[in-house]
């Protein structure tokens, strides 16, 4: 078995793809809320993904990758039995996790498989875990049966309302808060930054209930070198690759990390989509149109 | 020659390639020296006697003797010379600070040009590597002890070369996909050829050494699990000083600001000075402001100069003499038009609406007192500002210990920097775990680091292999010729220290050390040293590597210039005790 080798490639709902791959050196130190930094081949660019499942046994670490830029496109494309140039990790710190009581793990779009294992260790811990898990509609849920395993509750949400709940993570939690029906001690929250600064807005005027956000910023080398992650923390600047990527969410200055760091390269993104292949020409437009629709 | 007509030989400029030219590629500035430049350059060196450019080399290159194997056009020779104490010539010719070093205390340098020893070291470490005449590695038998070695930089490497020599299994292990440090992520192929570092690495790899990639100690394993599930006997931390120093000022988080770590490792690492083909992107200018006055600045002006800027400043707050920058990074930098705007220093940066920086506000400076450095003090002169107009700004003002290792490692002992403290061979507070480079020292130069890993690899094998004090009656010495004054011995080398007595000339020339191996009356030499002049009454370190101890007879020789030889003495059994 060659270096990084994927063992299992799963497209279980479009554009989401779960890879199994064999690294034992990362699988035998993971821990839940950790990250790695992946390159598909010597071209590429350093991108962090979430780890969301690994076995010290078989040496293999799961993450999922949703096909949105040049880099995960390239990995749809790859196959079982294919390699990954290189692969970083475990990076970050681990999650804060201990027994809080009642927890709401909610996760949103590519968050979603990255709240699986934070998840699995809370209720390991004694947690009652109640799990929130968006999509935009619903062809775009996954995991639902995993997180049922995990979690004393799984509450669905999705924007049109095709199943579960309709509407956002951040409804359904304002209503369950209202409601008053179970006090929540902790909330975890992996999402898109938008989505995250929305429900640390509403846990905070809510009664402050403590509210831990995974971070997503652009990373080059995931050790604190290069300071391309950095956000304001406090009012101190903050490294969300060795600080974080979890931090207390209503200490982050949101409006910086949405509208300042993380709209970068979206001009050289698109550049490079359409380089790779016409398909992603198409792609691109798509996406470039959906991001300024999230950020207006 | 005489010294008087070298003394006439005027300096061998290195021709490079002209500056609007070279400002629009990521070709390496200078072309090299062709052989007839190199022999002429050599030539210009007087083999003082007391040679203060070794003083002044932080490994102690073998200079003159190097230069004088140049000087009858032995490239090849010259190049092992030098290995035999720097292993990295290429990379060391390019990039020493050699005006503060050699080159700063070299006699000819106090009437004109100091001999040029970076470009000639530069060359031969060419010369050799393009010749295909590499020395098959020494294939030595291995004494049975792992060392881990953290970090593939310089100091890293030097420490992996300086150890396998001496039969040590060496692991290196680096957390980005390549090796090389800070000589890959940092400096531009304009300025070191990866290419260059690339050939180093390989040769270490052929000699033994193994590099794992893509793992980040102190995540993937502690250094205690190097020792408890690994087996290693020893651990050498060299992960350099990675932690980018920000100004602190109003809108340094803004789209556009860098630190030059991410600026540099983006374009030079991840080359995304080929975007698209590379898929690393990387923010240009049209005008860009470099805030900083080191090599690191100097890089980075110049990087965004070649990716299509218009207009390059670089913003230092001291003057242009206090710049630690090389100078010959300065002056090329200047050629290809960097305007510097000195005794200046930033105090916020303006952004629009969207969070894309528009202009930088800058406060300007004077002169003072001296400081404890004795470094005149810049001080802001109060209401005087001016502000540039600029769509990029990279920060290169240094960078902080990087806390990823110091941090997993709670018994590592840190100042108040975090820089882990050694003593001077590079042991730490914890058993078998050594430092040297920058995160002890801060940020400073490749040679120093390798000068690091060097004295760090002599208390690796000191600490593993206990030196057993010997008694220099046992060995078998016709005293009135040599005298042995001191005997220290590993099981894998041998420490002399020589002092030659009673011999008729008043000073004999090029003297050579040889020790060596004696089966069935061939000889294998494992060490050799020459003393460029050796005075009767003057002791002489001689501290052969590679020893082996399960030899039965040992053969030291000694002889002059014409090959005359003037002692041989076999050490025989009392070496294996």
């Amino acid at each position: 078995m060659s270096k990084f080798e994927i063992l299992k490639k799963e497209e279980f709902v479009p554009n989401f793809y779960k890879l199994d791959i064999s690294v034992p050196t990362i699988a035998r130190k993971a821990k839940a809320g950790q990250f790695i930094l992946v390159m598909v081949d010597e071209r590429s660019e350093k991108i962090p993904l979430t780890l969301i499942d690994w076995d010290k046994e078989k040496g293999t670490i799961s993450f999922i990758v949703q096909e949105l830029g040049l880099s995960t496109s390239k990995m749809a494309f790859m196959e079982e039995g294919d390699s990954f140039y290189s692969i970083v990790g475990p990076l970050g710190e681990p999650a804060y996790l201990e027994n809080f009581g009642t927890v709401v793990v909610s996760g949103g779009c590519y968050g979603v498989g990255a709240t699986y294992p934070i998840a699995k260790r809370l209720k390991e811990l004694g947690n009652h875990v109640i799990t929130i898990i968006e999509a935009k509609n619903e062809n775009l849920l996954y995991y639902e049966e995993e997180f049922k395993t995990v979690s004393d509750e799984v509450i669905l949400v999705t924007t049109d309302g095709s199943k579960g709940e309709r509407g956002h993570i951040y409804d359904v939690l304002e209503h369950m808060i209202e409601s008053q029906q179970r006090k929540i001690d902790h909330i975890k929250v992996i999402g898109c930054n938008v989505m995250m600064s929305k429900v640390s807005k509403l846990t905070k005027e809510k009664g402050a209930i403590p509210t831990y956000a995974t971070v997503t910023t652009i990373m080059v080398d995931g050790t604190g070198m290069c300071g391309s992650c950095r956000l304001s923390y406090d009012g101190k600047t903050k490294f969300a690759c060795v600080d974080g990527p979890e931090f207390n969410a209503h200490k982050i200055d949101w409006e910086e990390i949405i509208h300042v760091r993380n709209t970068l390269y979206i001009s050289e993104e698109t550049l490079s989509l359409q380089n790779f292949s016409p398909e992603c020409r198409s792609l691109a437009k798509y996406q470039e149109k959906s991001r300024e629709e999230e950020t207006s | 020659m005489k010294s008087k007509d070298r003394m006439k030989i005027v300096f061998s400029e290195m021709p490079t390639q002209p500056p609007q030219v070279r400002a629009k590629n990521f070709r390496e500035v200078p072309y090299g020296y062709s052989e007839e430049m190199a022999i002429q350059e050599a030539n210009r060196c007087l083999n003082c006697k007391k040679s203060k450019c070794v003083e002044g080399c932080p490994v102690r290159v073998p200079i003159p003797e190097f230069i004088s194997l140049a000087q009858e056009g032995k490239f090849l020779e010259a190049a092992w010379k030098i290995k035999e104490r720097n292993v990295l010539p290429a990379v060391c010719g390019r990039v020493c600070p050699q005006e503060s070093q050699c080159e700063g205390v070299c006699v000819r340098g106090k009437k004109g040009r100091s001999v040029g020893i970076g470009n000639l070291e530069r060359f031969v470490a060419d010369y050799e590597r393009s010749s295909g005449h590499i020395p098959e590695p020494m294939r030595v038998k291995k004494n049975g002890k792992k060392v881990a070695i953290i970090g593939s930089g310089p100091s890293g490497l030097t420490t992996a070369g300086d150890l396998i020599q001496q039969g040590y299994e060496v692991t290196v292990y680096e957390a980005f996909h390549l090796g090389g440090g800070v000589l890959v992520y940092g400096i531009p192929e304009f300025r070191l050829p990866k290419s260059v570092v690339q050939y180093e690495i390989q040769n270490l790899e052929n000699s033994g050494v193994k590099f794992v990639y893509d793992s980040v100690i102190g995540r993937v394993r502690s250094i205690d699990e190097l020792f408890s599930e690994d087996g290693y006997d020893a651990v050498y931390i060299g992960v350099g000083a990675g932690l980018p120093v920000f100004m602190n000022i109003p809108g340094e988080n803004l789209q556009g600001v860098y630190s030059a770590n991410e600026y540099l490792t983006r374009s030079n690492l991840m080359k995304a000075y080929l975007y698209p083909d590379y898929n690393t992107p990387l923010l240009t200018g049209k005008n860009v402001v470099v805030v900083g006055g080191g090599n690191v600045a100097m890089d980075s002006a110049r990087t965004a100069l070649r990716l299509d800027a218009k207009n390059v400043y670089i913003v230092y707050r001291r003057s242009r003499e206090q710049m630690p920058a090389r100078l010959e990074e300065v002056h090329h930098a200047e050629e290809e038009g960097i305007q510097f705007k000195l005794l200046s220093n930033p105090v916020e940066i303006m952004g629009d609406e969207k969070g894309r920086i528009e202009s930088i506000r800058c406060q300007r400076y004077e002169l003072g007192e001296p400081d404890k450095s004795g470094r005149a003090r810049p001080v802001p002169i109060e209401g005087d500002y001016f502000e540039l107009t600029t769509d990029l700004i990279i920060i290169a003002i240094g960078n902080k210990a990087n806390p990823l290792i110091t941090m997993t490692t709670p018994d590592l002992e840190v100042n108040k920097w975090g820089n882990i403290v050694t003593d001077e061979l590079g042991r730490t507070s914890k058993p078998f775990v050594y430092a040297g480079g920058d995160i002890v020292t801060g940020a400073a130069t490749v040679i120093s680091a390798m000068g690091a890993g060097r004295r760090s690899a002599m208390a690796i094998h000191e600490d593993l292999f206990p030196p057993t004090e010997e008694i220099t009656e046992s060995f078998v010495i016709p005293k009135e010729i040599l005298e042995l004054k001191y005997v220290a011995i590993y099981p894998k080398s041998v420490y002399l220290r020589v002092n030659l007595v009673n011999v008729s000339e008043k000073e004999l020339d090029q003297v050579k050390i040889r020790i060596s191996h004696v089966h069935d009356f061939f000889e294998t030499t494992m060490f050799e040293k020459t003393v460029p002049q050796w005075s009767p009454g003057e002791e002489h370190e001689v501290d052969c590597p590679r020893i082996d101890k399960s030899e039965k007879e040992y053969l030291i020789t000694i002889n002059d210039l014409h090959g005359k030889i003037m002692s041989k003495i076999i050490v025989a059994e009392d070496v294996k005790k």
